[in-house]
């Protein structure tokens, strides 16, 4: 074991510290969130052992931090020691049911108990349940502010296209001239418990975050179609021109023209969906109509497009962890 | 009598082991340390000081980490060793290689990444059975050996 520089203490200045969960295991807790009884976040990050004892550092750091190292947007080098919100960090070497604490400045922390530049590799446990997106609200804290709801819309349209599958659509937009509003909030209370978003903390600054309450499984899949919508931007552009420029022919047409449109519109859904990830359009089999399927798959794309863009415009970052993905 | 190497504390967790374990026979992969002790086969709850202070135990913690894959064990152990720079004291760093039977044991579905928890039988003794594989050197940010 390493000799420390620092200062003896009896016990670890912090009170009530308890485990919030492990953010990464191999044979036991290796890296793990606590909070203290005063709500500050702690890390305790494995160093050292030997035939008898195990030392841990222990560090405070910030709430973002620890989102961004479960999320995979930091490095565990760019957080242990650099982002410890203290002068000092706290050694405390276990063995049997005793510990001794040593307080130690950052400065004087051993270059073997500093961790190298790898992303932690999170449990499948700890990201359930949840998901972070960082915001940089720049010069347009305005904009940001409308992230959530975009959120909660494309979430729900993942949910009803892969989970809920509605056997009918109702509060359709186009059809009672009222806005989209009503139709996505008809789509978000369809959403069953276990599976229901919520907004958890919205921290405003730059950089900030906000932290959601969901099924990370769907929470997942709005992140991958994210980067889908990125990946295969011009195939999805073409595919969502073709379908626009089909409804609005399928809108003037008459009589036998505007059958024969109407028989063109579910092939060219099906592309729209598949190629935006959408599944492969028997979602909307049960719209009421192919012109009603149509205009469905053209809407869930705008909003997916809508909530890419915050991140192509510079104010979210998605994050990087997946479920399955866990050691 | 209970099959499992540490029934009566298997018995303070619900579920434990899990039902959905199996038995298996198949090479495993293993962190062990040069030469291979029994300290490398202990499952944490035996481990001084593997847990933080106040930590509980947990039905996992009388299991043992292994890999399905020896490319996928190496992959987890650089990691682990650049995150952690000291991880070869208390897991080696050496991969290990040994054969599962299934009078071994049983093991959980492997996740994506190659890895699993392995519940023993009373009188399984893997640590006879296994074989260093493959040293995983991590050189540090100074390109020189960790």
């Amino acid at each position: 074991m390493l000799q420390l520089t620092g200062q003896s203490l009896t016990t670890l200045p912090v009170t009530g510290l308890t485990k919030v969960k492990d953010l990464e295991r191999h044979d036991g807790p290796l890296l793990s969130h606590f909070r203290s009884d005063r709500g500050s976040d702690y890390l305790y990050y494995w160093c050292d052992c030997d035939a008898k004892l195990a030392r841990w550092m222990v560090l405070r750091v910030e709430e973002q931090d620890i989102l961004r190292l479960i999320e995979r947007d930091r490095t565990l080098d760019e957080v242990i020691p650099s982002a410890c919100l203290d002068d000092v960090a706290y050694f405390v070497d276990v063995y049997n049911q005793r510990q001794t604490i040593t307080m130690v400045a950052l400065a004087d922390i051993p270059r073997e108990y500093r961790p190298g530049n790898e992303f932690v590799d999170v449990p499948d446990e700890a990201l359930a349940g949840e998901l972070a997106l960082f915001i940089n609200p720049k010069n347009d804290p305005g904009r940001v502010l409308g992230l959530p709801r975009i959120f909660f819309q494309v979430y729900a349209i993942i949910y009803a296209v892969f989970i809920d599958a509605p056997k009918k659509y109702t509060q359709i937009p186009w059809q009672h001239s009222f806005g989209g509003k009503r139709f996505y909030d008809w789509v978000q209370d369809r959403i069953a418990d276990g599976y229901k978003p919520g907004l958890e903390a919205f921290e405003f600054s730059s950089p900030g975050f906000a932290r959601f309450s969901l099924s990370r499984e769907v929470g997942d899949l709005v992140v991958r179609l994210m980067e889908n919508l990125e990946n295969k931007a011009r195939i999805i552009g073409s595919r969502y021109g073709r379908l626009e420029r089909l409804v609005a022919r399928f809108e003037k047409a008459k009589g036998d023209r505007g059958k024969e449109i109407e028989n063109a519109l579910p092939s060219a859904t099906t592309d729209l969906m598949q190629v935006a990830g959408l599944g492969d359009g028997t979602a909307l089999s049960h719209a009421a109509s192919p012109y009603e399927g149509a205009k469905l798959a053209l809407s869930f794309v705008r909003r997916m497009r809508k909530l890419r863009k915050f991140e192509t415009d510079g104010f979210v970052t998605f994050p990087q962890s997946f479920l399955g993905d866990d050691q | 009598m209970s099959k499992w190497k540490y029934a009566k504390s298997l018995g303070d967790h619900d579920d434990c082991p899990p039902k959905s374990l199996r038995k298996v026979n198949m090479a495993a992969y293993r962190f062990v340390g040069n030469p291979i002790a029994e300290g490398h086969f202990l499952p944490t709850a035996h481990v001084p000081g593997a847990r933080q202070p106040g930590d509980v135990l947990r039905c996992t913690d009388y299991s043992l980490s292994m890999f399905n894959d020896k490319a996928k064990a190496l992959a987890a152990l650089t990691r682990l060793l650049t995150k952690y720079r000291q991880i070869a004291n208390r897991m080696g760093s050496w991969i290990g290689k040994l054969h599962i039977r299934e009078d071994d044991g049983e093991a959980s579905k492997p996740s994506r990444s190659g890895h699993f928890e392995f519940f023993e039988y009373e009188g399984c003794n893997l640590q006879s059975r296994t074989k260093l594989a493959q040293e995983v050197i991590v050189a540090d940010d100074d390109g020189d050996e960790a």
